[in-house]
């Protein structure tokens, strides 16, 4: 079959020379900085498949034999035909969809396979990453942080793993937001498996699949940590909510730092083993962040156009929310910033104050009034409801542990905890 | 001469009517038995040649030859030594034939003549009264087990000789007195009271709940955080057996031949924990005669199974069938039995290898894979019978010792479980239902009718956490017992929350 055959089955049309770089990025061993290096030295694709021979062995013995073996007419072609199959786009490095942060890396991919929407130039990208087996709290508060960034605009990036992974995802399409999984095997391999709903979910809420592996190839260990650099590198800004010392996790922040990357995370309690991690990077630096205000504060993004109470229910409603990078587009003078001291921001300051410590109880109060203004809670809470959402939100533990606090028995705790539960009070 | 004696066989629990044909002639004196006997009624004729001399009487010089009808089932075990030793008196000439009709025989005899203790003279009995003989004759020893069956004359012996005697009127044996179910009951405190436990208010109301409905409890908690004693506290909490209840369990443990000689009719409900390296046959039932299984022990009680992961796979899905029809239809080569097994089960777990998941001080050292395969070690299905899950934290050690002053003791939790069991016994006993575990999905649809705002919750929450159809049953079932226990008529939303927070447990402890 000859190439442009190849292209017009396919949905997309490729250029010659994109053609080849299809086929030269899939070969397996050519990475990001070995295709660099042979663009720069024979000038294009169409050039290494032109050009090859024993001289190219400087590339590595076994790279170079595997070049060898896939340069074969059919073999490309069925490649590309594999793209078409998958109902999946391919994005170039120049292209403008192109997620603009990833660009700015020395190792890059050449080219990212894309299924759903294939513009990945969101102005904001968060990711959010951490253990697949998530207390309660994580969850939580994921979700929140999650749906709060979506909210107000930003992507979440995270990986589509179990737990918080899928719990950040879910938690941006939930918000009506934008979410980008990206992948270490194939944008068409629904990995793990038990994700399906998901994967269906995301494609047809406006999210992204992206992966630098070509359609069909299958999730293996060693794939993962090099996955990571990409949702670091995609994202402004890495969140880590909770994960063990060795972990996938700790890998992603950790070439979030090379990257030259903001990592957050989230506090934990200290004999929780899921805050083994976040805490030892607070330790070293990271920084600790309670809510989703305190990651647009740190990424010099504010949120503009909202009025003087400026509260966390604004940030949910979005309607009104833009971005400005302070000192990018002067829609609020540095001058101006300067001039007006920090604390008297009023978004800063409504939200510092939220979060702060020893004010649980004034914390509750603002969160109680914030429930009542939710809209589709019909009924306030009643007085036993009150009492053990206030008990639950200082801390929860377990149900042992209200009852103590409350003074009311168990069976009364049980029923309140369903019901605020069921009502998404708390979850 | 030719003589017959009615005797019976067992059938799983069941007697069925087992003719003893006797016949004496002239001859080449032997001994010949036929009707398929296994060894132990083979080895009578010793026991039954023995018996007759050292009772005083001759046994017959003849050729004797004794079929047990129907001949194509296999009989088992030593019970037909007396009905053998009365055919062959007969037979000879000792006794009057007419003497022995309408009478039931069974007993197995020692070689000076004296009767000894066979199993399933409870279900003899009951046979015997449904049947219509016209009395019993059994071993003294099986007195007290079969002492509450009335309208049927027992009559007790304690040798061959007395049953002679009495057969041709010499001595009557005195037929036994019908004991009232209420009077063998005891009053004994239990052996573990609640008292002792501290905290752990949300297992204990666990506890109550599962003990007033016999619903499935899972415990899912650290080591040493007091999961069997809390276990071990259960029986003490549960509520009195009915008569027709006792009388089922005890029956089980006459034909298993578990009752030692001295027992009357077992009064407390069992509590069976088997080691977590019991076979599939132990548990269920089986082996080559078929016998019961640990789950029917724990009949009307509880089975209990402490480290529940740990047991082998295969055998809790086993356990899948039964704790879903209450009762285990066990088939082997030489038998097919049903055996009832309504039982509570009772399971405790750790959440991972280590014990230590989701604790605090980052104790747990396993791996995010082996929390998941130790959970997983559990099968969905099994953990979808399981009404109620629970977390139980783990308490300081010296806390346990001494009595919670705030905590009530186990007379008063008994008490309210009692309440709660006799309504639900007033509405169902007329339907052979005697808690709710037992209702069916017809049943529920007629006594847990919901008005609008509980079947609001219920829909939302089936929705959300996408209960299956049995998870929303059992959901409901246990939302009744929780309004038993509250002694209402109707299922509130309060109830059908409490009830769903133990259907929804995983968050506390169990991934």
């Amino acid at each position: 079959m000859t190439r442009a055959a190849a292209c017009r089955k396919g949905r997309m049309k490729f250029t010659r020379e994109q053609y080849f770089r299809i086929w030269l990025a899939g070969v397996e061993g050519i990475g990001a900085r070995r295709f660099a290096a042979l663009l720069e030295k024979y000038g294009s694709a169409e050039a290494v498949w032109e050009d090859f021979g024993e001289s190219m062995k400087w590339i590595g013995e076994s790279q170079w034999l595997a070049l060898s073996a896939a340069r074969n007419r059919d073999k490309a072609a069925s490649m590309v035909e594999s793209i078409a199959k998958a109902n999946a786009d391919v994005i170039f490095r120049d292209d403008p969809g192109y997620p603009k942060m990833l660009r700015d890396l020395d190792d890059s991919p050449p080219l990212l396979y894309v299924k759903g929407r294939a513009d990945l130039s969101d102005e904001v990208c968060v990711s959010i990453v951490g253990t697949r087996l998530p207390s309660d709290y994580g969850v939580r508060i994921t979700r929140e942080i999650a749906g709060d960034l979506a909210r107000s605009g930003a992507a979440i990036v995270s990986g589509f793993a179990r737990g918080i992974d899928s719990a950040a995802h879910h938690a941006a399409l939930d918000a009506g937001g934008r979410t980008i999984a990206v992948f270490a095997c194939g944008v068409d391999v629904v990995y793990p498996p038990e994700n399906g709903a998901l994967f269906e979910r995301l494609l047809t809420s406006g999210g992204s699949i992206v992966s630098e592996y070509p359609p069909g190839t299958s999730p293996m260990s060693g794939r993962f940590p090099a996955r990571n650099r990409l949702i670091s590198g995609i994202s402004r800004g890495t969140l880590v909510v909770e994960g063990r010392w060795r972990s996938g996790a700790k890998i992603t922040a950790g070439c979030a730092v090379d990257q030259g990357r903001d990592v957050f995370i989230l506090p934990g309690a200290v004999d929780a083993p899921g805050s083994e991690l976040p805490n030892r990077l607070a330790r070293e630096g990271a920084r600790v962040i309670t809510c989703a205000l305190d990651i647009l504060d740190d990424l010099n993004l504010m949120v503009l156009n909202s009025n003087k109470r400026a509260n966390k229910k604004k940030v949910e409603s979005g309607a009104n929310v833009k971005y400005a990078q302070a000192g990018d587009k002067p829609v609020q003078s540095s001058a101006d910033k300067k001039a007006e001291p920090e604390g008297n921001n009023p978004v800063n300051k409504t939200i510092k104050k939220k979060r702060s410590a020893p004010a649980a109880e004034e914390k509750t109060e603002e969160k109680a009034a914030q429930i009542q203004e939710l809209p589709g809670l019909a009924r306030q809470l009643d007085a036993e409801q009150a009492l053990v959402y206030k008990a639950y939100m200082s801390g929860y533990t377990d149900v042992d542990d209200l009852v103590e606090r409350t003074g009311m028995d168990a069976a009364s705790v049980n029923t309140v905890l369903t019901m605020l539960n069921l009502e998404g009070i708390i979850q | 001469m030719f003589a017959q004696v009615m005797s019976y066989g067992l059938e799983g629990m069941d007697g069925y009517p087992v003719t003893v044909d006797v016949n004496c002639s002239g001859g080449v004196p032997r001994f010949s038995l036929v009707g398929l006997p296994d060894a132990a009624v083979k080895e009578s004729n010793e026991r039954v040649r023995a018996a007759i001399r050292n009772s005083g009487m001759r046994y017959p010089v003849a050729s004797v030859v004794v079929n047990l009808a129907p001949a194509n089932i296999k009989k088992i075990g030593a019970m037909y030594d007396l009905p053998i030793a009365v055919g062959i008196l007969i037979a000879s000439g000792f006794i009057e034939p007419e003497a022995a009709r309408g009478i039931l025989f069974v007993g197995e005899l020692a070689l000076d003549g004296s009767t000894r203790q066979t199993p399933g003279a409870l279900s003899g009995a009951l046979f015997a009264r449904e049947k219509g003989y016209r009395a019993m004759i059994l071993p003294e020893e099986n007195t007290r087990e079969v002492q509450c069956v009335n309208r049927v004359e027992l009559l007790p012996a304690r040798s061959l000789d007395q049953v002679v005697r009495h057969l041709n009127g010499e001595e009557r044996i005195e037929p036994l007195e019908a004991v009232s179910y209420e009077s063998l009951r005891s009053s004994k405190k239990p052996e573990k009271d609640l008292r002792y436990v501290r905290g752990q208010q949300q297992a204990k109301r666990a506890l109550e709940i599962a003990a007033a409905g016999a619903h499935n409890l899972l415990m899912v908690g650290p080591p040493g955080s007091g999961k069997t004693m809390l276990a071990e506290c259960m029986p003490g909490i549960l509520p009195d057996m009915t008569f027709e209840e006792a009388l089922e369990v005890t029956r089980i443990y006459s034909v298993a031949g578990r009752l030692a000689s001295g027992d009357s009719m077992l009064t407390e409900r069992p509590f069976r924990n088997p080691h977590h390296t019991a076979s599939a046959a132990s548990l269920v039932g089986g082996g080559k005669d078929a016998s019961p299984g640990e789950i029917s022990y724990a009949h009307h009680g509880i089975l209990f199974l402490d480290e529940l992961p740990e047991y082998d796979t295969r055998v809790l899905e086993a356990l899948r069938q039964p704790l879903e029809n209450g009762a285990v239809f066990v088939s082997r080569v030489r038998a097919q039995h049903a055996y009832p097994a309504r039982v509570m089960l009772v399971a405790a777990m750790n959440p991972c290898k280590c014990g230590y998941y989701g604790q605090g001080g980052g104790r747990c050292r396993c791996s995010p894979q082996s929390v998941a395969q130790y959970q997983g070690r559990v099968s969905g299905p099994l953990l979808d019978r399981i009404d109620i899950r629970v977390a139980v934290r783990s308490v300081p050690v010296e806390a346990l010792s001494e009595p919670d002053p705030k905590a009530e003791d186990s007379q008063t939790v008994r008490a309210r479980v009692n309440a709660a069991r006799s309504r639900q016994i007033a509405r169902g006993a007329s339907v052979g239902v005697y808690s709710n575990a037992q209702l069916d999905s017809r049943m529920l649809r007629e006594i847990c009718a919901l008005d609008d705002e509980p079947q609001r919750v219920l829909s939302l929450a089936t929705e959300r956490y996408q209960l299956s159809a049995r998870s929303h049953y059992r959901v409901l079932r246990v939302a009744r017992t929780i309004a038993d226990l509250a002694d209402e008529d109707r299922i509130g939303t309060r109830h059908i929350s409490e009830a769903l927070a133990y259907r929804l447990a995983d968050s506390s402890g169990m991934a």
